[in-house]
């Protein structure tokens, strides 16, 4: 690995221990949830992150089209791997504190169901990939699926949170109240995430371009083989 | 007329075409002698508008092939690019209006005529057997009248009535000013080219 | 113009090649009134269903059957690369995804009209209290998911899992054209008193329906 890559992930290190820390011991108790509130500081980590990772999806898709520079292709599928990752754990955590708050697994809440959207926009983006022959035509379709699927997250959010304002459940996302200790948790967590999201994505994209140098060494030796003489 | 400026096209970061340099002049004809796999389907693409080249530009008198330009290009590649529950008429006047030309009904009779196929006007593409849909795909390439005919292997398993024909209609063609590229294995189709090419690790290749 | 005489060109093709026998309406019909029968039994005969579920119902029919449909929309063109023929010709490209988008929307909207039949009758629902808005609605969500429909049948056309991609790619695109329709049918059906910013939500997706695919058009058409 490269030397940023070590640093990069020392320094995740020394965050993620203390975001532990933070969040698991040092930050309080909530007023009505307990130590439920602890699971929030994880679950809106991943939720801000997941959102980061498929506008990175978006923005390299669109660099993509004008430029057909590969890269940014490979920037894409590290970064929408990472982002299904995210939404996984997003709905998880989201689940896992729904449970003792309401006693239910699922709750219709719009951003958790926008979530579970999100999630199967970009499995599919991903087994759209999985099953097409050719890099270059993959990345151009696979781009115009990205743009796609995320100019249309904004207006699934807002259909269905006016869908919900329509069947309101007796469970209702009452804010919370954030004292400082708690927010300063809560964004601590956030930003350890990101760097997490970094780390991720750059030893991501480092791996497709290393199995394309790798391709392309192949390659090489299979011509200079048949130039020897076919053996 | 259709210049090629160092076009390179990679399929799977391969390179399937390496610096190639092209230009078609009127009623000329190009023959390339290339094996499968050889890049020689992907050059066709790239010249009828298909495909777009990784690097290198096509060009049209020198501006960049626009939309109307690829009205200017006729082209037969392995699939015959027909429609097989349309008759042989739909199919050559849906293709005429496609392109823009005037009178379609009255061309698709016209060139039923001059490829024999007038008794089958009616019937169904699906039901055409190899020969007679091969010399329709012709008609289909040439019924706009194109400045440039792209041809790969046309005489590909055609009898000696169709290949006759197709020989007529080429000369024809190339006597009005149409530049002809015609891909084929055949030496005797090779020998009549005014400039012959082949295809090596991508790369177009003078042949004496 | 040319390029509106080649899109009539492309859809007579279509409609011609349908009425030949090409058995895409009959197909979509039978399979959508299959469903609706399918889930009259699920729900164990039950007649009175409250008017959320029931256009809800009529909804999820009509999306997953055409979905399952829309996928096959071109494969007549495909037998002898006739689709490739079209991309030849001196137009703009996006006037064929127009062309299919119409043709599309015609023969879904005739199997349509058996499937409704079909819900009425099967599932016993009273007729709308609204009938011109039904109607309206029924035209305008057809249109949403037989253009959405179509341009994803063309973006996974070269995939090997096409027939799953088509509806798994749909339904999660199309959730708030989903959720409009639902409470638009409500409306119609009398259950609501007033449409909200369900029009608008329906009218904004057929809007970007009908600019996207202009602009994605290109890239998406290379060979």
């Amino acid at each position: 690995m490269k030397k940023v890559a070590y640093f990069g992930t020392a320094v995740l290190g020394v965050f993620g221990l203390l975001d532990i820390y933070f969040a698991l011991l040092w930050s309080p108790p909530e007023r009505s949830m307990g130590n439920l509130i602890r699971i929030l500081y994880f679950h809106v980590g991943s939720a801000w992150i997941a959102f980061l990772a498929f506008f990175v999806t978006f923005v390299c898709s669109i660099l993509y089209l004008l430029r057909r520079n590969l890269l940014f292709d490979r920037i894409a599928v590290s970064s929408t791997e990472i982002g299904v990752v995210f939404t996984t754990l997003t709905l998880i955590t989201g689940s896992l504190w729904a449970r003792p708050m309401w006693n239910t697994w699922w709750t219709w809440d719009p951003l958790l169901t926008t979530t579970l959207i999100l999630w199967f926009l970009y499995v599919g983006y991903l087994l759209l990939r999985g099953t097409m022959a050719g890099m270059e035509r993959r990345a151009r379709i696979s781009s115009v699926f990205g743009i796609l699927a995320f100019v249309d997250v904004p207006v699934i959010h807002f259909a269905v949170e006016w869908w919900r304002s329509i069947h309101p459940l007796v469970i209702d996302d009452t804010g919370i109240n954030m004292p400082g200790a708690m927010l300063f948790t809560l964004m601590f967590g956030v930003f350890t995430f990101f760097l997490l999201y970094l780390v991720l994505l750059y030893i991501r994209s480092r791996q497709e371009t290393q199995k394309i140098q790798l391709y392309k060494l192949r390659e090489r030796v299979r011509e200079i083989r048949v130039e020897l003489g076919g053996f | 007329m259709l210049t090629l400026h160092s076009v390179a096209k990679e399929y799977d970061l391969r390179p399937v075409l390496d610096d190639v340099n092209l230009a078609l002049e009127r009623g000329l004809r190009y023959s390339l002698s290339a094996e499968n796999g050889s890049g020689k389907t992907t050059l066709l693409q790239i010249m009828a508008g298909l495909s777009k080249p990784t690097r290198g530009k096509v060009l049209w008198m020198g501006q960049p092939m626009s939309a109307k330009q690829r009205g200017l290009v006729g082209v037969v590649l392995q699939s015959s690019f027909l429609f097989g529950d349309l008759t042989a008429h739909e199919n050559l006047s849906l293709y005429a209006t496609l392109y823009g030309r005037p009178g379609p009904h009255r061309l698709a009779t016209e060139w039923l005529q001059r490829i024999g196929l007038e008794y089958a006007g009616n019937a169904f593409v699906r039901e055409f057997s190899k020969g007679m849909k091969q010399r329709l795909a012709l008609a289909r390439a040439m019924i706009h009248q194109p400045q440039v005919l792209l041809l790969d292997e046309p005489f590909d398993g055609l009898d000696v009535q169709s290949t006759k024909l197709f020989q007529d209609l080429l000369q024809q063609s190339q006597e009005a000013g149409t530049a002809v590229f015609l891909v084929t294995h055949q030496p005797t189709e090779a020998s009549a080219a005014h400039r012959r090419f082949t295809l090596k690790y991508g790369r177009l290749v003078d042949l004496p | 113009m040319s390029g509106l005489r080649s899109f009539q060109a492309l859809v007579w093709k279509d409609v011609r090649t349908e009425l030949r026998g090409g058995r895409f309406v009959v197909s979509s019909l039978a399979f959508g009134v299959l469903l609706i029968l399918v889930v009259g039994m699920a729900l164990g005969g039950a007649g009175q269903l409250p008017v959320d579920w029931s256009a809800g119902l009529l909804w999820l029919n009509l999306f997953f059957s055409s979905a399952i449909s829309i996928g096959r929309h071109d494969d007549k063109d495909r037998e002898m690369a006739g689709h490739w023929g079209v991309l030849l010709a001196p137009m703009d490209r996006s006037v064929i995804f127009y062309a299919k988008w119409l043709t599309t929307f015609l023969f879904v909207f005739v199997a349509e009209i058996g499937m409704i039949g079909a819900f009425f009758i099967i599932l016993n629902q009273p007729a709308p209290k609204h009938p011109l808005s039904f109607v309206f609605v029924m035209l305008g969500g057809t249109m949403g998911l037989t253009g959405l429909g179509t341009f994803l049948a063309t973006l996974a056309a070269t995939s090997s899992m096409r027939d799953i991609l088509v509806p798994l790619l749909l339904f999660p695109l199309a959730i708030p054209m989903f959720l409009a329709l639902i409470q638009l049918t409500v409306f119609a059906f009398g259950g609501i008193s007033h449409t909200g910013v369900w029009i608008q939500v329906l009218l904004g997706y057929l809007t970007i329906l009908f600019i996207l695919p202009w602009l994605l058009y290109e890239p998406l058409m290379e060979v």
